[in-house]
């Protein structure tokens, strides 16, 4: 089903010399009916010695030039440094929860962790506020807090519109091109930005000849450029450009439109009463006129005796079964010709009765021939494809969505998710296998993915939680934190000499049964107006009249001030004004209690200013909201809508969060050597690390070693 | 998109970037320029056009 | 064998007629195409194909990974070692389809080789003709040994007699184009021979055969010789073929071997994607 594509130049010489190789081999053979041969063997020679050839070329001439490198990088290097350890390998586990982790422990059903806790330290891990993965992770990576990162949301919004956008990545257009006709040539690449500042603390190793691989940790698209490995994670696109577009082929017609996440595309009849054609929708050609979407025909028959589809697209067929996700299947556009854009899908049949429907997962950018960069060096995400197959290459590669939209269930999620999970253990064990020294980072994202999804399982009277008893899924959290525990025993049992393993993660969860609209507590506190005439149910704040607001909330976890000089519209004077406003509105959302269910919705909301210190705080929210344990910021106002109820009932599956008080939502953190520190935090584990590379953390890091170097005997 | 450009400064500027850059909390004094560029630039560049937001917007969807 | 040939002989006949009148190198690059398509199809259908996909998946990886991490040498040469235990299984695998493939291109090869590895006689040519008798057979006389021409060939000498290697020749000159056959004559026993004077490229037979299987598989032209006959084989000595590539003229028996092994390894490579062969 996946033809591995001519991957790199190396291929290209990899065939010449299978020609010269083959004709030398044929010139050296006897004569007579021997020479007969020749072209037989040559299909099993063909390649092989070409391959033998090109290494011992390649070999060759690596090490020749190695004595020049180890020179040149020792001339570049910026002082000696005696490190503490030889490898330091650190396993993060998105979002597991300190509270259900330890439960598990003490039942004995996490043996490693609690073996590893007994060998070393175990500790709560404090998060960033906000308590979320792109906040958390990139404190992680560079050992600041969020003012000297940028990073305080997923979303910012732009002051010059009040509309969100991502955070940390940002896509510029490119304006140069050449136009030919209906052509149009692009003349530059479109720079792809990453808005993480300050320094991750693997180039600062890197800066001392010590390599790091780093294996998906969050914020991390484009990849950072340092003396190591890194495969991107999120916000890496899919190949529409989007975080995650789903798509579902029905022959049901109309349909709502999905909120979000999705693209409802019509299935028709073809000819005979069981064969149907659908068209894919790809990215943008932006080599044509007016960028026309690239469109590729899906062609789907069934076979309903025996239970199953064919579904067929640019000449490559899969077998499909319903509610059964089939293996990655290559979609391959060609904006013109001579050049493909590439991507990987997983589909699946949802329903093969009276109606036919056809899931396909977001198109991942394919990691063979990366559509973007999403690896450093750019080679090393064909590198890991080479080496463990196709893999998910999506920031969020866990189709969360299409499980909202009930599009999939939770069987599909799971399987999705656990095989993703597989993927990254490959990619870990790949570079374990391969690393001598030096650091080495992976992230799993799975334990986020199913806190999210399956919380509504774990609680009675979750507005969420599945009508029946589902004993597939109760447990669903619990196995993946065993799962995680069995990939901590088979990393420990890797470990050698003056190895140091870490296992951490960046925030826990908590329920997320009633959403909180602020911005409807803003208008009914008379701090947002909406124009004349608008009831308040469009999307991104479109209704609200800015000339008379004087506070909103954009993204997920804050509140920001009308402030004039800042917001295109701003009215809020800045200094004492904005302050007393400030102060006002923290007194309003302190202990903000859901009169409806008797239960304190906000435990109390942030003053930034007090938080934050960095060149970049005033980028960030002005408030942030603590949620308490049950509450979060509702789906509506995270889309910018107004209108409806301050307090509603959660009813998706994505049922847990931990977009609240980060106090409440603290990570883990466990190493196989001591923990000095009595309250560490994840802002310490970059300075930590570096102290156990022997480099003394740079003045702009806010945290401390988390132990002391002193304990360790040097290497 | 890792292209980088060499711009003349002048070396008394460059030290003044240096000993407030570590103030200010930036891992570089190349951070530092950067960000004061960036800050003026915000100033003086328009919002993308309408249809380019609204694309964007699209593709943010929910996020953890 | 001899029924094999039987069949294939016009076969190939009809199939290169169309061609004869061509250079040698478009002739061996038409028959180069099916040949090649012929020979993917049978790895494609007879090889473990995702087995060779992932082989061939990890030997690229060991490639990317001398790159990444060139400056350990220790890894280098890991990568390395791993390439060299992948290129054997890869061979492994090449193994079975290489069972199939074998028999029917060394019958074709066989075939094509009468066409192209030897060059026709033209007049004023002078070639040798060879009777190998069973060994042993004229031991302590000389047989009797005699030669019929047909009109437009000539003998200038012979028959010369090497009792050790009990072998006859003639030195024969031509003097007319043509298809010609010539009968020797031992010990009152007549042997037919064909002998092709052309220019063009058609079916040239340097070997009347023993009736061996080896015998039949190498020279396929014509039937063998009678079993227990009085003559083993009959050899022409035709000149070399010839190929014209890139406006230099190879004369080497084997040189079109050489050009149409290197022409099916590209058609099976450029079809290969089409044709979805993992090779």
């Amino acid at each position: 089903m996946l033809p591995p594509t001519a991957a790199s130049p190396a291929r290209r010489s990899v065939r010449t010399a299978a020609v010269l190789a083959a004709l030398a081999a044929l010139l050296l053979q006897p004569a007579g009916a021997a020479a007969y041969i020749g072209p037989g063997a040559g299909f099993a020679v063909l390649g092989s010695f070409a391959v033998l050839f090109v290494t011992m070329l390649l070999a060759g001439v690596s090490l020749l030039a190695w004595p020049f490198r180890m020179a040149w990088r020792a001339l570049r290097r910026r002082g000696r440094t005696r490190p503490l350890v030889r490898r330091l390998i650190i396993l993060g586990f998105d979002g597991q929860d300190p509270r259900i982790t330890e439960r598990l422990m003490a039942a004995g059903h996490m043996p490693n962790f609690t073996r590893l806790a007994a060998a070393g330290g175990y500790r709560r891990l404090r998060s960033t506020f906000p308590s979320i993965t792109p906040v958390a992770w990139s404190t992680f990576t560079t050992g600041t807090n969020p003012g000297k990162h940028n990073i305080f949301d997923f979303l910012d919004r732009d002051p010059r519109t009040y509309l969100p956008r991502l955070s940390s990545t940002e896509i510029g257009a490119v304006d140069r091109v050449l136009k030919l006709g209906r052509l149009r040539i692009p003349l530059a690449r479109p720079a792809i930005r990453l808005l993480r500042k300050s320094k991750p603390w693997w180039t600062i190793l890197g800066e001392h000849n010590i390599w790091s691989t780093v294996i998906r940790v969050p914020i991390t698209f484009p990849p950072d450029r340092f003396y190591g490995a890194q495969l991107g994670a999120m916000c890496i696109p899919d190949l529409l450009g989007t975080q995650g577009t789903f798509m579902l082929f029905s022959t049901r017609p109309g349909g709502e439109a999905f909120q979000e996440g999705g693209l409802r595309l019509p299935l028709a009849r073809s000819g005979s009463p069981d064969s149907f054609e659908g068209v894919i929708e790809g990215p943008e050609n932006s080599f044509l006129e007016g960028s026309p979407k690239m469109r590729l025909p899906l062609a789907l028959a069934l076979d309903r005796s025996a239970g199953r589809a064919l579904v067929s697209v640019n000449g490559e067929a899969a077998t499909l079964e319903p509610g059964v996700l089939s293996g990655w299947f290559r979609l391959e556009f060609r904006p013109i010709a001579g050049i493909k854009v590439a991507g990987l899908t997983r589909m699946m049949l949802t329903e093969m009765g009276e109606h036919v429907s056809l899931y396909l997962s977001p198109i991942n950018i394919e990691p063979a021939k990366p559509a973007m960069p999403i690896s450093h060096p750019g080679f090393y995400s064909a590198y890991l494809e080479k080496k463990i197959g196709p893999y998910a290459t999506l920031g969020l590669a866990e189709d969360t969505w299409a499980l909202n939209e009930k599009v999939t269930d939770d069987r599909t999620f799971w399987t999705q998710t656990a095989d993703i999970d597989r993927e990254r253990e490959a990619m870990l064990f790949a570079a374990l296998d391969t690393h001598r020294r030096g650091a080495l980072v992976t992230v799993f994202d799975a334990a986020d993915r199913v806190n999210h999804m399956y919380w509504r399982h774990t609680e009675d009277g979750h507005p969420a939680a599945p009508d029946g008893p589902d004993p597939e899924h109760a447990d669903a959290i619990e196995r993946q934190y065993r799962r995680n525990d069995e990939i901590v025993g088979r990393v420990m049992a890797r470990l050698g000499e003056g190895d140091a393993l870490w296992v951490l993660s960046d925030h826990g969860c908590t329920s997320f049964r009633r959403g909180v609209n602020l911005n409807a507590w803003l208008l009914e506190h008379g701090y947002l107006h909406l124009k004349e005439g608008a009831d308040g149910s469009a999307q991104w704040l479109q209704s609200v009249d800015w000339s008379r607001t004087r506070a909103y909330a954009v993204g997920l976890v804050g509140v920001f001030l009308n402030l004039e000089g800042r917001e295109a519209h701003g009215i809020v004077a800045p200094g004492a004004a904005a302050a007393a406003l400030k102060a006002e509105l923290k007194a309003g959302l302190d202990g903000l209690v859901d009169e409806e269910k008797a239960e304190v919705a906000v435990n109390e909301a942030f003053d930034t200013d007090l938080l934050y210190r960095g060149p970049y705080k005033g980028n960030a929210p002005d408030l942030l909201i603590g949620y308490n344990h049950g509450y979060r910021i509702s789906w509506g106002c995270a889309a910018g809508v107004v209108a409806g109820p301050i307090f509603e009932d959660n009813t998706k599956a994505w049922s847990g969060d931990h977009i609240v008080d980060p106090r409440l939502v603290p990570g883990i953190f466990l190493a196989n050597h001591p923990i000095d520190a009595a309250d560490p935090a994840i802002v310490d584990l970059a300075p930590t690390a570096l102290a156990l590379f022997g480099l003394r953390p740079p003045p702009h890091m806010d945290g401390a070693p988390v132990v002391d170097p002193a304990r360790f005997p040097n290497v | 998109m890792f292209d980088y450009t060499k711009v003349k400064l002048e070396k008394s500027l460059v030290e003044r970037v240096r000993r407030f850059a570590e103030i200010a909390g930036y891992a570089s004094p190349e951070e530092f320029i950067t960000h004061a560029l960036e800050k003026e630039l915000a100033q003086l560049e328009e919002a993308g056009s309408e249809e380019e937001i609204k694309k964007r917007l699209q593709g943010l969807g929910y996020m953890s | 064998m001899k029924l094999v040939n039987d069949l294939l002989r016009p076969l190939f006949d009809l199939l290169q007629a169309p061609l004869a009148g061509l250079p040698a190198l478009l002739g061996v690059l038409l028959w180069s195409i099916p040949v090649g398509i012929f020979a993917l199809w049978v790895f494609g259908k007879t090889s473990n194909q995702r087995r060779i996909a992932e082989v061939k998946r990890r030997i690229h990886a060991g490639l990317f990974e001398i790159r990444l991490f060139n400056d350990d040498l220790r890894a280098i040469l890991r990568a390395q070692w791993e390439i060299l235990g992948w290129v054997l299984r890869y061979q492994g695998l090449a193994l079975k389809p290489m069972i199939f493939i074998l028999p029917p291109l060394v019958l074709v090869m066989a075939q094509l080789h009468q066409f192209y590895g030897f060059r026709g006689l033209a007049p004023g040519d002078e070639v040798q003709l060879t009777v190998q008798l069973p060994p042993g057979t004229a031991a302590g006389r000389r047989p009797e040994l005699g030669l019929e021409l047909p009109p437009g060939l000539r003998a200038e000498l012979g028959p010369v007699w090497v009792p050790e290697l009990a072998q006859a020749s003639w030195l024969l000159a031509v003097e007319e184009s043509g298809a010609h056959e010539l009968r020797v004559v031992v010990d009152g026993t007549a042997v037919t021979k064909s002998l092709g004077a052309t220019d063009r490229l058609l079916r040239l037979s340097p070997e009347r055969p023993a009736p061996t299987f080896i015998g039949q598989l190498e020279w396929p032209s014509e039937p063998p010789t009678a079993r227990r006959g009085p003559v083993l084989s009959i050899s022409l000595g035709y000149p070399d073929g010839r190929i014209g590539v890139l406006g230099r003229d190879f004369e080497w028996r084997y040189a079109w071997m050489v050009v149409f092994f290197v022409l099916t390894m590209v058609v099976a490579l450029a079809l290969r994607k089409p044709m979805g062969v993992e090779l």
